[in-house]
């Protein structure tokens, strides 16, 4: 029926239909080609020439070319891996010791019973010295750091720390307290001369116990606040 | 000699050039396979391809962010470390000693003075943080960590008379003596020195003087921006 309808068309007809259908044909290959060359994007390897390459922003190859440069980033992070573990091998010493000098906690049961066993730890020859008592102020809050935007990196807190003893005795018990691998300062000392006399028996002169508050500061690690410290 | 043609017009071979029909059909029919071709060739050729690489890409990109982000890990653990020591060194620079003072001191009061015929004893010692912390000497490059010593002497001589002369003896002797100079006190001992009121004690025959003073101790540091940590 088609083929009688086409011959009973003029020849201009004919010749139009004839035109015009692959024309039709083309345009709509054309068209869904044009839409995968689009999907396809620009192809690095030329399997296509390169007139028919369209490169849209999630073309298939500028997503891969985005991929490889993000793996180009993550390449160049790695070739540091050999470096970087060297370097935190010669540092491990060093990191431990800054752990326990500056730890994040700040441990107030550990630190009670160092305060109480570094005067057990001075022996009797040396002088004599025993705590007291020891209170715990965290008012300090975080200490500051100077210059412009300040923040803080650390918080300190404080053993109020009474002891006795004689002068040797509070010399060495600072002195193990200054020197020790924690991080502690006596920021604050008020000694107090015990009394002096006689023994009746030997009519020596006897020197009482010296009475002492001392403020012993430890600091704690703080690297959250030293993050938002604005540096 | 004249050749003539029987054929109905529609049936006589054509006399010039190719039909205009036959060439759309044919031309027609060549670029539409050539396009179904192109078409085929990038629907199901390098389409497919394409995406397998990428896929290829992303598996690698997750193992080297993998491997990345461990070393991103040490890295974090140095910087740490790094901050964490440089706290420690501010810290360290900001620290004043005592015990060695302290016992400096003690050996200058019960050492001897450039006078002879007294002694002295120390009734009381305070120290205490001075200032609130380090003072920016802004302009020099340096800040310091000041101390506030406070402390009340008893002076107890042989001579009333020579009461005076003890005075002096024990802040030139004070002021001459290491204590003073390398433990970083400064100005002079005797500028918190207000006089005195010697007092005769009967009971031992001595003469007692007493009072307060007060002392700064500072320490300087250099770069300025180890005080702030």
């Amino acid at each position: 029926m088609a083929a009688r309808s086409f011959k009973d068309l003029n020849k201009h007809q004919q010749l139009a239909i004839l035109v015009a259908a692959p024309v039709l044909v083309c345009a709509t290959l054309g068209w869904f080609i044009y839409g995968d060359l689009g999907v396809l994007g620009r192809d690095p390897d030329d399997h296509l020439p390169s007139f028919v390459h369209r490169e849209l922003p999630d073309s298939l190859y500028t997503q891969i070319a985005g991929t490889e440069q993000e793996i180009a980033t993550q390449v160049a992070i790695c070739l540091r891996r050999e470096t970087r573990e060297k370097e935190l091998k010669a540092l491990q010493g060093e990191i431990a010791q800054a752990r326990e000098r500056l730890p994040l906690e700040s441990e107030k049961a550990e630190m009670r019973k160092m305060i109480e066993q570094l005067a057990r730890d001075i022996s009797s020859d040396i002088g004599k010295v025993a705590v007291l008592s020891v209170r715990i102020d965290e008012s300090g809050g975080p200490g500051s750091r100077g210059g412009a935007g300040a923040g803080a990196e650390y918080q300190t807190v404080t053993y109020q720390t009474s002891i006795s003893g004689d002068l040797n005795g509070i010399i060495k018990y600072i002195d193990l307290i200054e020197k020790n691998l924690r991080f502690m300062t006596v920021n604050s000392i008020t000694i107090k001369p015990g009394g002096m006399g006689t023994d009746p028996e030997t009519h020596k002169l006897t020197h009482g116990s010296h009475s002492v508050q001392m403020n012993i500061v430890t600091y704690t690690y703080n690297p959250a606040l030293q993050a938002g410290g604005g540096r | 000699m004249i050749l003539i043609n029987l054929l109905p017009p529609e049936l006589r071979r054509r006399q010039g050039g190719v039909s205009p029909m036959f060439m759309s059909v044919v031309g027609g029919g060549v670029a539409a396979l050539l396009l179904v071709g192109v078409f085929a060739y990038v629907h199901w050729g390098r389409i497919p391809n394409a995406r397998l690489i990428k896929e290829a890409k992303e598996e690698e990109l997750a193992k080297k962010k993998t491997e990345a982000a461990q070393v991103l890990a040490l890295e974090a653990q140095i910087a740490e470390f790094k901050q964490r020591r440089n706290v420690i060194v501010g810290l360290l620079a900001k620290k004043v000693y005592w015990a060695r003072t302290i016992d400096d001191f003690a050996n200058l009061l019960g050492g001897t003075w450039t006078v002879p015929g007294f002694d002295v004893r120390c009734l009381d010692l305070t120290i205490s943080e001075g200032g609130g912390g380090p003072v920016d000497r802004t302009g020099e490059g340096e800040a310091m960590v000041s101390f506030i010593v406070n402390w009340k002497y008893k002076l107890v001589g042989k001579e009333r008379q020579q009461a005076g002369d003890y005075i002096q003896s024990f802040f030139a002797t004070i002021k001459a003596s290491p204590f003073w100079s390398q433990q970083g006190f400064v100005g002079r001992p005797e500028d918190t020195y207000k006089g005195d009121q010697p007092k005769q004690n009967l009971d031992i025959q001595r003469v007692v003087i007493e009072g307060p003073l007060q002392w700064q101790r500072v320490k300087i540091i250099k770069d300025k921006t180890l005080a702030g940590r």
